[in-house]
C-alpha cells in the first residue's frame, strides 16, 4: 500500500466530531484535523430551485445548511426526490449554466463556490474538492484510456509534464489497489469490471490530492460483494490522506459504517443531523424513525412463519439439471464459447413455502426465474410443475397451465402497458381466457384492485398517473387475476423507496396466505429476503451454491460464497458496521 | 446526396414507453406550432386541388391533353400572348410545341404527383412495418433471413434502379402505378429497419412477457402490445417518406423514365420546362414553384410531427 | 477485429451475388425482349438472329448468368458468324448499340462520377459540419432556428431544381460561369474544378442540410453525456471538454454517414449529371434507358450496386476501427 504522498502526515488528535457514544476507536483518530481548526466545507443557507414546464418552480433544496471538518464523514440520507443529488451537484458548483437557480452560500478553502467566478470554480474542481458518481460506465470517457483521463486532470491543475501526470495516473491506480496498474492504465473504460471502474474512478478524483470528497450513490450500481469494497476502500483512503469525505445514498446501511456524522433530508429539508451512532440507533425525528422501522434488518428477529402442520408438503415443481446456455457471436468463423447463464440446478418446490433466490449480477437467478414460468425455454433440464413437464412442452400445450405460472415483475415502469389503463392491465388475462362476461370480469378486476390496495375507482386510469408503489400493486393484482398456483416475484420491491418497499412486502405476505400460493422470491438484496423466505437458496455462476432454511442460512451459513455475501450486506449500527469492515480487511489481508 | 437517405435520426428517435398524449392535447400544440400548421394547410389545399382537378378544369373550361396549336408560334413554338398566353380561358397560359393548357395540366398534375407519392409511401409503409414486426418477434432464422432481405433493398443504387426497372415495364400497365410500385419496392428498407428495431425494443418490455404470461398466442401480442408502441415512431418516419418520394417521382420524370406525356406530372413539366426557361419563364416556374411548395410544406408538417409526438418536449406548449 | 472484417466483407460479398442475380433476372427475364432491345431500330430478323446468338440468349436463363459472371473474371467473346467483339476481363456486358463493352463505358464514366462525389462530399462536409457546430456552440437560439430553417429547406428542394437555379443565375443572367463542360482532372485541373463548381455547389446546398441536422443532432446528445459532465466536474475548460471529450463522439457517426454517401452521389447523381451535362455513371445509364440498351443498364446496376454494398460494408468495419465500445459480435 502506497502512501499518498505528503498528505499521510495528518495524524493529529481527534477532532470533536466523534459524538457522545462512548470513546472512538482507535482507527478513527487517523486522519482527523487538529480540534479548533475551522470547517474544510461550510454550506449556509443552500437552496435549489428547478424552474419547470408551465412556469413553476419545484424547490428541490429548501435552505439547507451543515459542515464538515477537516478528515470527517459526513453522511447524506435521503429517499428519492430529497434534493441529496441536487445538494451534491451544487458542492461542485455544477448548477452553473444550467436552468437551477443556486442562492446560500457552499465555503470552500476560503471560497463561496455559489458567488464565485467560472474560473475560479473551475480551478477547486478536483484540486480541494472531487466528485465520484454513480455510474462509472457512463461517468469516464469511453474513447480515452483510463490512464489518459487521469492524467489531463492532474495536469489541468498542476503545472506537471506529460510523463509525470501519466506516473501520477500509475501511483493513484495503484493506491486503490488495482492491479497491475501500469498495464491497466492503458485500457479502456469499457474494458474494466464495474468495481474496477468506480475504483478507477475513485483514483481519478484522488488524484490532485483534494481536500473534501464527494461521493454520490457511488454503490448503487454494484454487487453487494463489490459495494463493501469499494466503502472500506473510500474509509482507508480517507483515513490516509487526511481527506474529508461526504457520502450520499439512499441506504442507511451503506452511510452506516462511514459516517462520523449524519444528515437526513427528506422534499430538500434537512429533518435530522448528527453523529452517526445517535441518528442511527436513536433517531429523534419521525422521519428517520419511519426510515429505519421501514428498512429490513439482518439483525432482526427473524418473521414468524406460519409453518405446515404435520405431514411433509407436497413438491409443487421438480427442477432437475436446468441448464441455459446463450450463444455469444462469432457465427461465421469460429464457435464462440457460450454463455452459461444457468448451469445445472436441481431443486424442489414444497407447496405453499416461499423460496428466496439470492445472488449477484450474473448469477443467474433471474434466468432460472424465468424458466420456471417458461418465459425462457431450457438449452437442457426439466422442470415439473404439478407433474407436466412445462419445460419441453409446445406453446399450445403450454397455453392452459400459464395461468397457473404468474410472474411481479421488478420494473413498474416496464411492467406496465402505458396505453392501456390499469384496469384493463388487470383484466387482460381474463379476457384471453375467454370464459367469463365484459360485467364479470370488470367486477373481479374491481375485487383484486380493493385487495391491493388499488381504489376500484381509478379503474380507467394509466399507469403514469400512478406512483412506484402503486404500480407495482396493479402487476400484483395482474398476476393473481387467474388465480394461480405459482408466483415468481422477479426483484419485485427493487425500484422503490424504502417505506413503501415495505408496505409492498407485506402485501405479498398477506396475497400469498390468501390465495395460498407458492412463491419464489427473487432478490439480490438479502436483508429483504430473510423477511418474506421460508427457504433460501443462494446463486453464483449460474449453480446453487447452497439451499437451506433462512435460520440455518443466515445464522450458520455453510457456504464461503454465502458467508462472503453475508459479510458485504450493510447493517445500520455504525458498531457493527465497522465490525464488519474490520473482519473483512482481517480476511483480506489473510488472502 | 440520394434525398432518400433519410435522416437516421428520425430512425434513432425511437418512441420512448412513456404515456401516449391525449388526442386533445395533440391538437392544441398542432394549432401552436405555427409551421407546421402551415404545412398541414398548404398540403389540404394540394389534396383539395387534386381531388377537385375536373371540377377546376371544368371551370376553366379547358383539359390537360388537348393540343391548342394555333396558340403557339408556329415556326419556334413559343406561345403567343404575353406571359406565355395568360387569358381569360387560359388561367396559366399554354404549353410551348403542344399549346396544351398549362393550369389544366398543373391541376391533374397534382393528382399524379401526390397520388403517387401518398401510394409509394403506403406501399412502403406495409411492407416495411410488416417485414420490421416479423422480424423483430421471429426467431433468430426468421430475423436473419429478413436482415438479409431488407439490407438487399437498402443496397440497391435506388435511383439507378428505379430508372432501369422503369425501363423494362411494358406500357399496358399504367404508369403512375407502376412508378408508385417501384419507388415503393426500391426503398422499404429504411421503414423495415426502424420497424425492426423499435419491434426488438419493445419485445423486452415487461408487459409483454406479462402477456405471453397471460396466456397470449403471438399474434394477440404483435397487434395488442407492439403494434400500438410502433405508430408514432413510424408516423414520424413516413411523414417524410412522403415528400423524399415525391421527390424521386419527380425525379424519374424530369428523365423521362417516369410518367410520360400527354399524362401530366410537375417533374415531367419542369424537364421540358428547362429547355424552354428564357421565352416561356412561367413554364418552369409554375410547376417548380408547386412542386417546391408542396415539399417545404411537407417537410415542415414532418418536422413538426415529430417534435409534436414527442411527449418530452418541454418546448412546446403544454 | 480481422475476423469482423473478414465476416462482414464476406456477407457483402454474398449480398453482392444475390443483388447480380436478381437484377440479371428481373431484366433478362422480365417482360421486354432484350434481344429486340439490343438489335436497336432499323433490326432485321437476320440481324435479330445474330445478336441473340451472340448475346447468348439461346441459351436458358441460368446458364445465360453463370456466363454473365463467368465473363466478370474471365471475359467474354461475343462471337456472331465471322464477327468478334471481345470483352476482356471484367466484363460485364456487351452494348451492341454502340459497339463497346459495359466495362469500357464505365471506365470512362466513372471518373467523372468520383469527380463529381468527393467535391460534392467535402464540400457538404465543411458546409453542415461547420454550421452545425456553429449552431451548437454559439449557444444562440436564433441560429438554431435559423439553421433548422435552412435544413428543412435544404430536405424539401428537389436537386434538379437547385441545378437550374443555378444554372440560370450563374451562367445565363450573371454570365460568370460558362456553362458546364466536364474537363478531366489530368488534362486542365483549373478547367475541371471550374467546370464542376456548380455541380458541386448544387449538391453541397441540399446534402449539407442532412449533416447539418445529424451534426446538431450529435452534438447536443453527446454534451448531455456522463462523461461531459465528469469532465467539467473535474475542472476542465469548456473548450477542453469540447475538443477533447465531445467532438470525437459527436462526428465519428458522421465518418460512416460521410463514406457511405460517396458512394451514394457516386452511383445516384443522376439527375445532377443530366443537368449539368456530366458523361458519369448515372448518365451512361439514362442514356441506355432511352436507347433500350439492356447490357449496358444490367452492367451499369449491377457495377454500381457492387460499389454501394462494399461502401456499406467500408463503412461499417471503419464505425467498428474507430468506435471502441463497438462490439463485434
Amino acid at each position: 500500500m502506497t502512501a499518498a504522498g505528503a498528505d499521510a502526515g495528518e495524524h493529529a488528535v481527534i477532532a470533536g466530531a466523534a459524538g457522545a457514544a462512548g470513546a472512538p476507536l482507535p482507527e478513527q483518530s487517523a486522519g482527523r484535523g487538529p480540534a479548533g481548526s475551522g470547517p474544510v466545507l461550510d454550506v449556509r443557507g443552500l437552496s435549489i430551485d428547478f424552474p419547470v414546464r408551465g412556469g413553476q418552480v419545484v424547490h428541490a433544496v429548501k435552505d439547507l445548511s451543515f459542515s464538515v471538518p477537516a478528515g470527517a464523514a459526513l453522511g447524506i440520507v435521503g429517499q428519492s426526490g430529497s434534493g441529496k443529488s441536487a445538494t451534491a451537484l451544487a458542492l461542485l458548483g455544477l448548477h452553473r449554466n444550467t436552468s437551477a437557480r443556486v442562492s446560500g452560500q457552499v465555503w470552500l478553502n476560503g471560497v463561496d463556490l455559489v458567488a464565485a467566478s467560472d474560473a475560479e470554480v473551475r480551478g477547486l474542481r478536483a484540486s480541494q474538492i472531487a466528485m465520484v458518481f454513480q455510474d462509472p460506465l457512463t461517468a469516464l470517457d469511453p474513447f480515452h484510456t483510463i490512464g489518459d483521463q487521469i492524467a489531463e486532470v492532474y495536469r489541468v491543475h498542476t503545472k506537471a509534464s506529460r510523463a509525470q501526470a501519466r506516473a501520477r495516473a500509475i501511483e493513484v491506480l495503484d493506491h486503490v489497489r488495482i492491479p497491475e496498474a501500469a498495464r491497466r492504465a492503458r485500457s479502456h473504460p469499457h474494458e474494466f469490471s464495474g468495481g474496477m471502474r468506480q475504483r478507477a474512478l475513485i483514483a481519478m478524483a484522488l488524484a490532485c490530492r483534494p481536500k473534501v470528497l464527494v461521493a454520490d450513490e457511488p454503490t448503487t450500481a454494484l454487487d453487494v460483494t463489490v459495494q463493501a469494497q469499494i466503502l472500506d476502500l473510500l474509509d482507508e483512503v480517507r483515513a490516509e490522506t487526511g481527506m474529508a469525505l461526504v457520502l450520499i445514498s439512499h441506504d442507511l446501511g451503506v452511510v452506516a459504517g462511514t459516517a462520523d456524522e449524519v444528515l437526513v433530508m427528506n422534499e430538500g429539508e434537512a429533518v435530522e443531523r448528527g453523529p452517526a451512532e445517535r441518528v442511527l440507533l436513536e433517531p429523534q425525528d419521525p422521519y428517520t424513525q419511519g426510515l429505519l422501522a421501514a428498512m429490513p434488518r439482518l439483525d432482526a428477529p427473524l418473521p414468524g412463519r406460519a409453518g405446515q402442520a404435520g405431514a411433509e408438503p407436497e413438491v409443487l415443481v421438480r427442477v432437475e439439471d436446468l441448464a441455459k446456455h446463450f450463444r455469444r457471436g462469432g457465427s461465421l468463423l469460429g464457435r464462440a464459447e457460450p454463455f452459461r447463464a444457468v448451469d445445472g440446478v436441481s431443486l424442489e418446490l414444497r407447496a405453499g413455502e416461499t423460496l428466496g433466490l439470492v445472488g449477484e449480477s450474473g448469477s443467474g437467478k433471474t434466468t432460472l426465474a424465468r424458466m420456471l414460468v417458461r418465459l425462457l425455454t431450457p438449452t437442457s433440464g426439466t422442470v415439473v410443475f404439478a407433474g407436466n413437464p412445462i419445460s419441453t412442452l409446445s406453446e399450445r400445450e403450454l397455453r392452459p397451465l400459464r395461468r397457473d405460472l404468474q410472474m411481479v415483475f421488478q420494473d413498474p415502469l416496464s411492467s406496465l402497458n402505458p396505453r392501456r389503463s390499469v384496469g384493463e392491465t388487470i383484466a387482460d388475462p381474463l379476457r384471453i381466457a375467454g370464459t367469463s362476461s365484459d360485467a364479470e370480469i370488470r367486477a373481479t378486476v374491481r375485487e383484486l384492485m380493493a385487495k391491493v390496495g388499488l381504489d376500484p375507482e381509478t379503474y380507467d386510469r394509466f399507469p403514469h398517473e400512478f406512483s412506484g408503489g402503486m404500480r407495482q400493486r396493479v402487476g400484483i393484482a395482474r398476476a393473481l387475476a387467474p388465480r394461480p398456483k405459482l408466483l415468481i416475484c422477479d426483484e419485485p420491491v427493487a425500484s422503490l423507496d424504502v417505506s413503501t418497499q415495505a408496505v409492498i412486502l407485506e402485501l405479498l405476505k398477506e396475497v400469498q396466505r390468501e390465495y395460498g400460493l407458492t412463491v419464489v422470491f427473487v432478490a439480490h438484496d438479502l436483508a429483504v429476503v430473510r423477511q418474506v423466505a421460508d427457504r433460501v437458496a443462494v446463486m453464483r455462476f449460474g449453480q446453487i451454491v447452497e439451499l437451506a432454511d433462512a435460520a440455518t442460512l443466515f445464522d450458520a451459513p455453510q457456504h464461503e460464497y454465502t458467508r462472503t455475501l453475508l459479510d458485504a450486506v450493510p447493517v445500520v449500527d455504525p458498531v457493527a458496521a465497522r465490525e464488519k469492515r474490520e473482519k473483512r480487511r482481517l480476511a483480506l489481508a489473510a488472502g | 446526396m440520394t434525398q432518400t437517405v433519410l435522416t437516421e435520426e428520425a430512425a434513432a428517435d425511437p418512441g420512448p414507453s412513456s404515456p401516449p398524449l391525449p388526442r386533445a392535447a395533440l391538437w392544441r400544440r398542432l394549432r401552436h406550432d405555427k409551421a407546421a400548421a402551415t404545412g398541414l394547410v398548404i398540403i389540404a389545399v394540394m389534396v383539395l386541388v387534386a381531388v377537385f382537378a375536373p371540377v377546376l378544369t371544368a371551370l376553366e373550361g379547358q383539359d390537360p391533353t388537348t393540343q391548342h396549336s394555333e396558340l403557339v408560334d408556329s415556326a419556334v413554338g413559343t406561345p403567343l400572348g404575353a406571359h406565355g398566353g395568360i387569358s381569360g380561358s387560359h388561367w396559366l397560359g399554354v404549353e410551348p410545341q403542344t399549346g396544351r393548357d398549362l393550369f389544366a395540366r398543373l391541376v391533374y398534375g397534382a393528382r399524379i404527383s401526390l397520388g403517387i407519392a401518398f401510394g409509394a409511401t403506403a406501399i412502403q409503409v406495409l411492407i416495411g412495418v410488416s417485414i420490421g414486426i416479423a422480424a423483430g418477434l421471429g426467431g433468430r432464422l426468421v430475423d436473419s433471413a429478413l436482415g438479409r432481405l431488407t439490407d438487399l433493398s437498402l443496397a440497391f443504387p435506388y435511383v439507378l434502379f428505379a430508372i432501369g426497372l422503369m425501363a423494362i415495364v411494358p406500357d399496358s400497365i399504367p404508369r403512375p402505378l407502376v412508378l408508385a410500385v417501384v419507388i415503393a419496392l426500391v426503398a422499404w428498407g429504411g421503414t423495415a429497419r426502424l420497424a425492426r428495431g423499435q419491434t426488438l425494443s419493445l419485445k423486452t418490455r415487461d408487459y409483454v412477457a406479462a402477456a405471453k404470461l397471460s396466456g397470449a398466442p403471438p399474434l394477440r401480442v404483435a397487434r395488442r402490445e407492439i403494434l400500438p408502441g410502433l405508430v408514432t415512431p413510424v408516423l414520424t418516419y413516413a411523414a417524410l417518406l412522403v415528400p423524399s418520394n415525391m421527390i424521386a417521382e419527380a425525379g424519374l420524370s424530369f428523365l423521362g423514365v417516369g410518367i410520360r406525356p400527354p399524362t401530366p406530372s410537375w417533374g415531367q413539366m419542369l424537364s421540358q420546362g428547362t429547355t424552354w426557361f428564357r421565352p416561356d419563364v412561367l413554364y418552369v416556374l409554375v410547376p417548380g414553384g408547386a412542386l417546391f411548395v408542396t415539399l417545404l410544406a411537407f417537410t415542415l408538417l414532418a418536422d413538426g410531427v415529430r417534435r409534436i409526438l414527442d411527449p418530452k418536449n418541454t418546448e412546446v406548449a403544454p | 477485429m480481422i475476423g469482423y472484417v473478414v465476416r462482414r466483407l464476406v456477407g457483402a460479398v454474398i449480398v453482392l451475388l444475390v443483388l447480380s442475380a436478381v437484377v440479371y433476372g428481373l431484366f433478362y427475364a422480365g417482360p421486354s425482349n432484350p434481344a429486340l432491345l439490343a438489335c436497336g431500330k432499323g433490326c432485321t430478323p437476320d440481324h435479330l438472329a445474330e445478336v441473340k446468338s451472340a448475346m447468348g440468349l439461346d441459351k436458358s436463363l441460368g446458364d445465360q448468368y453463370l456466363s454473365f459472371l463467368h465473363g466478370i473474371f474471365f471475359g467474354h467473346d461475343y462471337s456472331s458468324g465471322p464477327s468478334v467483339r471481345s470483352c476482356p476481363a471484367p466484363c460485364l456486358g456487351y452494348s451492341f448499340e454502340t459497339d463497346q463493352s459495359v466495362t469500357s463505358i464505365l471506365t470512362s464514366a466513372l471518373p467523372v462520377s468520383a469527380s463529381l462525389a468527393l467535391g460534392a462530399l467535402v464540400l457538404s462536409l465543411l458546409l453542415g459540419v461547420g454550421s452545425g457546430l456553429v449552431t451548437v456552440l454559439s449557444g444562440r437560439r436564433w441560429l438554431d432556428r435559423g439553421l433548422n430553417a435552412v435544413v428543412l429547406l435544404g430536405y424539401s428542394t428537389p436537386v434538379f431544381l437547385v441545378a437550374l437555379v443555378l444554372l440560370i443565375v450563374f451562367c445565363s443572367d450573371l454570365k460568370w460561369l460558362p456553362f458546364p463542360n466536364y474537363v478531366p482532372l489530368t488534362q486542365n485541373p483549373g478547367q475541371w474544378a471550374q467546370n464542376l463548381l456548380l455541380p458541386w455547389i448544387a449538391l453541397a446546398l441540399i446534402g449539407s442540410a442532412s449533416y447539418a441536422r445529424m451534426t446538431r443532432a450529435q452534438m447536443l446528445e453527446t454534451l448531455s453525456e456522463d462523461h461531459v459532465r465528469t469532465a467539467r466536474a473535474y475542472g476542465l475548460s469548456e473548450r477542453r471538454v469540447i475538443t477533447g471529450h465531445v467532438l470525437r463522439g459527436a462526428l465519428t457517426p458522421l465518418v460512416t454517414m460521410a463514406a457511405i454517401d460517396l458512394a451514394a452521389i457516386m452511383t445516384s447523381a443522376v439527375l445532377t449529371e443530366s443537368m449539368f451535362g456530366l458523361p458519369g455513371i448515372g448518365h451512361a445509364l439514362v442514356d441506355a434507358v432511352h436507347g433500350g440498351d439492356l447490357p449496358v443498364i444490367v452492367g451499369v446496376t449491377v457495377a454500381a450496386g457492387s460499389l454501394y454494398i462494399l461502401a456499406n460494408a467500408l463503412a461499417d468495419i471503419l464505425y467498428a476501427a474507430i468506435d471502441p465500445r463497438v462490439e463485434l459480435a
